[in-house]
């Protein structure tokens, strides 16, 4: 205890030795002064009671306003919380299988558009899902390791090579554009359908600058039979000695 | 030049680089940490088996309250 | 204490709210999830892994591959891992009903594998990149697994599995590098990552 105006007399000294174990530690007897015993006691809030005290009006108003944000996000996205919708964008149940799930159904082609044109648009979808990853969305791939596709002459020249290194892949060392590569390039004959191997070899000719010609699902049919008999990937002496344009019979 | 993660352009060889510092400073974090635990295993141990200095009332944690308020008052 | 009734209630409502929210719900959602049947080819997706991708996948899991690699693919209207390459669609409850337990992962110190069987094919590029990372992805932070891998004498012409190794990789004149068990069987499990399929709920982009 801080101040003490009157010093404790004898009398007061008993009062120390506190039966009750409730006001051990509480010097109530230090002053005899009533007035001050009073003060001290009155300086001391009463104790809070549960139940007693009433909500500030503030935490009310941030209550209710994420209570609305969280109404109005609930009721936006909830999608009745199908387990087959996907995309929390899908504003209806019903059309939400449909257009749940990714951007592939925005690109659901018109009916009478320039298949080259339709073709594209499929292949740079096959591009960046199967080839980005090595030949990367540039088309530049990566020093001494993925071959470039922009001006190479794999896609440029014979379309018979070029859809035989689609189906089959290639292994060991390869020369493009002047440098060497040691890879190893997947077979696509299993993972594209000919509709998709034809789209992708036509956006791989036609972008970046490429300037071939497109390469129809046919020409890779026929491509994929004359090739059926190649169990392994190629190597470049092979690939080389493949030429000239695809023979639809 | 880095470009944010979820830009296509930035490759992924490209964020490997980027998060090399970190990975580097992740390892050295770790290592503090299980410094740490091994340290507080050791003193938690030592404080059950009751070593350390033997003044009257020893940790807190196992203090019974009458004992306390004897040392406090 | 006071009011320890009430808080034993709120305590508990809080949970059976939480545990209704992340337990039953989804169960009522995805617990009875069936592959989905292609009417015109028979076809059931996600397809079933061979008996040694299985065994694969139980190496995989030893392995802590989990920690650096992720098997999801994430919406292509929030993030980048589609425009990457990684896969042609995003990844749905669907995929997962044969994996007990589910390897989705959390990191990506290194790149999404739920398409690795499609956009690496290759078998011999998995064992020289298990073996070796640094040779087959330049500035890989990710640790060789040579124990997956025996040396041993040449004998005769070599095995046809030896790894084609360069330089610094290369073990010692006279020897060669061939699989063990487990690395064939891990290379299988990851030649059988698969999502390159649609499913009603999730159409492929490249479709």
């Amino acid at each position: 205890m801080s101040s003490e105006p009157n010093p404790p007399s004898d009398a007061a000294n008993e009062f120390q030795e506190q039966e009750n174990p409730a006001l051990r530690g509480i010097d109530y007897s230090e002053s005899t002064n009533v007035n001050q015993i009073h003060e001290s006691i009155l300086r001391e809030k009463v104790d809070p009671q549960e139940g007693e005290e009433p909500i500030s009006l503030v935490l009310i108003g941030i209550i209710g306003v994420t209570l609305l944000f969280g109404g109005i996000y609930l009721g936006r996205y909830w999608g009745a919380f199908d387990g087959m919708i996907y995309d929390e964008r899908a504003r209806s149940v019903v059309a939400g299988a449909a257009t749940g799930g990714g951007a592939g159904a925005a690109g659901a082609p018109a009916a009478a558009e320039d298949p080259v044109a339709v073709a594209l648009k499929l292949g740079k979808r096959v591009y960046t899902a199967n080839c980005a990853s090595c030949h990367q969305g540039s088309g530049q791939g990566a020093a001494g390791q993925y071959p470039p596709l922009v001006a190479s002459d794999y896609v440029l020249q014979s379309e018979r090579r070029l859809i035989a290194l689609l189906l089959h892949g290639a292994e060991g060392p390869m020369t493009v554009k002047g440098n060497v590569y040691n890879g190893a390039m997947p077979a696509w004959e299993k993972q594209l359908n000919d509709k998709q191997m034809a789209a992708v070899a036509t956006y791989i000719r036609q972008e970046w600058g490429n300037n071939g010609g497109p390469i129809t699902p046919e020409q890779v049919a026929a491509a994929r039979v004359e090739f059926a008999s190649q169990t392994k990937a190629y190597n470049e002496a092979q690939l080389l000695a493949i030429d000239g344009p695809i023979v639809v019979k | 030049m880095l470009q944010h993660p979820e830009n296509p352009t930035n490759t992924f060889s490209n964020i490997v680089e980027a998060t090399k510092p970190w990975l580097r400073g992740r390892t050295i974090s770790g290592v503090l940490i299980l410094v740490g635990h091994l340290a507080f295993a050791y003193h938690f141990v030592l404080m059950l088996l009751k070593f350390g200095r033997a003044d009257g009332v020893g940790p807190t944690l196992l203090a019974k309250p009458e004992s306390a308020a004897e040392a406090s008052s | 204490m006071n009011k320890l009734t009430t808080l034993f209630c709120g305590f508990l409502f809080t949970f059976v709210l939480a545990w209704i929210g992340l337990v039953l719900v989804p169960q009522f959602q995805f617990g009875q999830l069936q592959p989905f049947v292609n009417e015109d080819t028979g076809e059931s997706f996600p397809p079933m892994r061979s008996g040694l991708a299985e065994t694969g996948k139980q190496v995989y899991q030893a392995n802590g591959c989990i920690y650096c690699h992720s098997q999801q693919i994430r919406p292509e209207h929030q993030t980048a891992d589609m425009a990457r390459g990684w896969g042609a669609r995003r990844s749905v409850a669907r995929d997962y009903i044969y994996d007990r337990p589910h390897l989705l992962g959390t990191m990506r110190t290194g790149p999404d594998l739920s398409n690795a069987g499609v956009r690496l094919s290759n078998e011999a590029w998995h064992h020289e990149h298990l073996y070796a990372p640094q040779s087959k992805s330049a500035g890989s932070t990710m640790p060789p697994f040579r124990y997956l891998y025996k040396v041993q004498k040449i004998q005769g012409a070599g095995s046809p599995d030896a790894l084609k190794l360069e330089a610094d990789d290369a073990p010692p004149e006279g020897y060669e590098v061939v699989p063990t068990p487990d690395a064939r069987a891990l290379v299988a499990y990851l030649l059988s990552l698969n999502q390159n399929y649609s499913l009603p709920e999730a159409k492929l982009s490249t479709e």
